[in-house]
């Protein structure tokens, strides 16, 4: 490129484009932890072997599965639209699965197909909120802690995940109501 | 020193001729210094761009969301600003320029990186990779950097990696737009720097690149991977022919090092009695599909293969390397019985040998010679472990090779010495 004012031009538009996406992430991010509508995700019993996963705990989630009519019409991978509801106890449940988008205003978001069972007429997804973010030296405690929780039946873990126009930011994690990171600080205190 | 050089020259100190060495010895000792200068600024680049990623992965849980936004914007606006400093300042240096351009390449993945840690965002290594190389792209011809390059080329590999090898077909996966927007650079840069280091470690990079990615062409119930990479370093032996990469070093020439040891380590695995093409070749022949993709790239490439070697008439030097892909094709054509592929492909590796040795003996070439000699070497060794042969007549066998080896050195050493009497 001999042109030097061209050069120029194209550099300020680099570099205002590489500005441009992450910021525009975070302001989209922050919508939706402002405006949109809080949903309770249940998460399910977890092998405590499996959620090492460095500087985050891997959240895996009860109600992930849906009965569809016939599975021949989803394939692995697939990116849906989930519409979701609350239950008689206030978590998020799925009402319908589909792979357009939702015309009416319902609050809904994405997913992928995790995995097809045909003969039980059955998919499960996968959320786009699998990862919880922690300092490096409390993710462990933390992963521990949610360890213990999820397979102890009587305590109920769930993740809160703010929802607005088919996107989702994972807010906090809960271990019978109380925020991981606060029960991390406190049992970090005790060690 | 150019002024005392000057007053030594009008004082009668030095004549014309000296004065000239001087001055190209000082010139010499200047361009070393730089590419000292080079090396270092793009080593403590990397290191400081790796240090700020892990910096990051620690995820300062103790700041506020606020807080954590502007952390991560910051690297990023400050190699920018460094960037357009060097843009406008000194784009005439390489270390400056190849320096920033690397910071700035990291400090893009360490942004984005953090913001997907604070909003605890979607987990995929796809979607993030992909993004920062699309924002990366632009650094590499803008701030007209190699290491840029380089690591674009590996960012972009392994994204293609990660896509190609799951359900996903061959043309989804973004990783050959990117390569193909990454060409204008990589020729424009053996045009210009025919000879730079870089230029160099680009003739290597590339071809990795494509062999890494090429296995995701592999449909599911295809069996032709086989004839697609012998076609692909096949090709890459015939490429390293083109004019343009005739007079590179050696080791400068990367495609025709991974062609051949590639062809050569495949070809050496189909000699093996228990290593049966038959499975393949059932599966295989007269498989034409539309959809076959490994069907369709070996006829792609053997295609392009004819073409370049038509176009650019590289008959000299012939290397029979050439000859691979087709025999491989025809082999995986016709429904032959099991055994005669590994003969085949035997009996091709001897004629491999004794060619590159007669070539060896004709050049005068120790090289070529020893290479012969090595094929042989490692044909008849594989050979031991398909069939029974008591130690000794092993024994004899390697005596025989090593004193060939010998005697072959020696001869062309005392042709050598005639010669030069």
């Amino acid at each position: 490129m001999k042109n030097k004012p061209v050069r120029y031009v194209l550099f300020a538009v680099m570099c205002c484009i590489q500005l441009y996406i992450p910021v525009s992430m975070v302001l989209q991010q922050n919508d939706t932890l402002n405006n949109g509508v809080p949903y309770l995700f249940l998460t399910a019993p977890v092998d405590p072997n499996d959620i090492f996963r460095g500087k985050y705990i891997y959240l895996q989630f009860s109600g992930n599965e849906v009965v569809v009519d016939s599975t021949k019409v989803w394939n692995y991978d697939q990116e849906v639209f989930v519409s979701l509801e609350k239950d008689e106890k206030g978590f998020a449940k799925i009402k319908t699965v589909s792979s357009d988008q939702p015309a009416v205003r319902e609050d809904f978001m994405k997913a992928k197909i995790l995995s097809i069972f045909p003969d039980q007429h059955k998919i499960t997804l996968q959320f786009p909120f699998e990862r919880y973010y922690m300092e490096e030296f409390d993710a462990p405690v933390a992963e521990s802690v949610y360890a213990e929780a999820a397979i102890d039946t009587s305590s109920v873990t769930y993740a809160l995940v703010m929802v607005k126009n088919g996107k989702t930011t994972l807010k906090d994690v809960f271990i019978d109501n109380i925020p991981v990171k606060t029960i991390v600080s406190q049992k970090s205190k005790e060690r | 020193m150019h002024k005392e050089i000057k007053e030594w020259l009008d004082n009668g100190v030095i004549d014309n001729d000296t004065s000239v060495r001087i001055e190209n010895y000082i010139a010499s000792k200047q361009k070393n210094t730089q590419s000292y200068f080079l090396v270092f600024g793009i080593i403590g680049s990397l290191l400081i761009g790796l240090g700020l990623m892990l910096i990051i992965a620690h995820n300062w849980d103790h700041f506020s969301i606020i807080t954590k936004t502007a952390i991560s914007l910051l690297p990023l606006m400050a190699t920018q600003i460094m960037s357009g400093f060097v843009l406008f300042k000194k784009f005439n240096s390489d270390t400056w320029r190849e320096s920033v351009a690397t910071l700035l390449f990291f400090s893009i993945g360490a942004s984005i990186a953090l913001i997907s840690q604070t909003y605890h965002m979607e987990s995929d290594e796809k979607s993030f990779l992909l993004t920062w190389m699309l924002l990366a792209l632009p650094v590499v011809y803008l701030m007209n950097s190699s290491m840029t390059f380089v690591l674009f080329t590996c960012g972009i590999t392994f994204y293609g990696a990660l896509k190609g090898y799951s359900t996903v077909p061959f043309y989804k996966n973004e990783y050959w737009l990117l390569f193909l927007l990454m060409l204008p650079f990589y020729i424009q840069n053996i045009k210009v720097k025919p000879s730079g280091l870089f230029t160099y470690l680009q003739h290597w990079i590339l071809p990795c690149s494509l062999l890494v990615v090429f296995g995701s062409l592999h449909a599911e119930g295809e069996s032709w991977m086989l004839p697609v990479y012998i076609s692909l370093l096949s090709f890459f032996v015939l490429f390293s022919y083109l004019p343009v990469f005739t007079n590179l070093p050696f080791f400068g020439n990367g495609y025709r090092i991974v062609g051949f040891t590639g062809t050569l380590l495949l070809l050496f695995i189909i000699t093996f009695k228990d290593w049966d093409i038959h499975n393949y070749v059932t599966s295989a022949y007269f498989s034409f599909s539309p959809i076959k993709t490994d069907f369709w790239t070996t006829i792609f490439i053997l295609i392009s293969f004819i073409l370049i070697w038509s176009v650019n008439k590289i008959k000299n030097p012939f290397s029979p390397l050439f000859l691979v892909p087709g025999i491989i094709f025809l082999l995986f054509l016709f429904p032959l019985p099991h055994y005669v592929p590994t003969i085949v492909i035997n009996f091709f590796i001897l004629f491999l040998a004794v060619f590159y040795l007669r070539q060896g003996l004709k050049k005068n070439h120790l090289g070529i010679l020893n290479g012969g000699l090595g094929i042989l070497t490692i044909l008849i060794f594989c050979r031991f472990f398909d069939t029974e042969i008591s130690f000794v007549l092993r024994g004899i066998i390697f005596l025989l090779v090593g004193f060939g080896f010998f005697f072959a050195n020696y001869y062309m050493f005392q042709k050598r010495k005639s010669d030069e009497k």
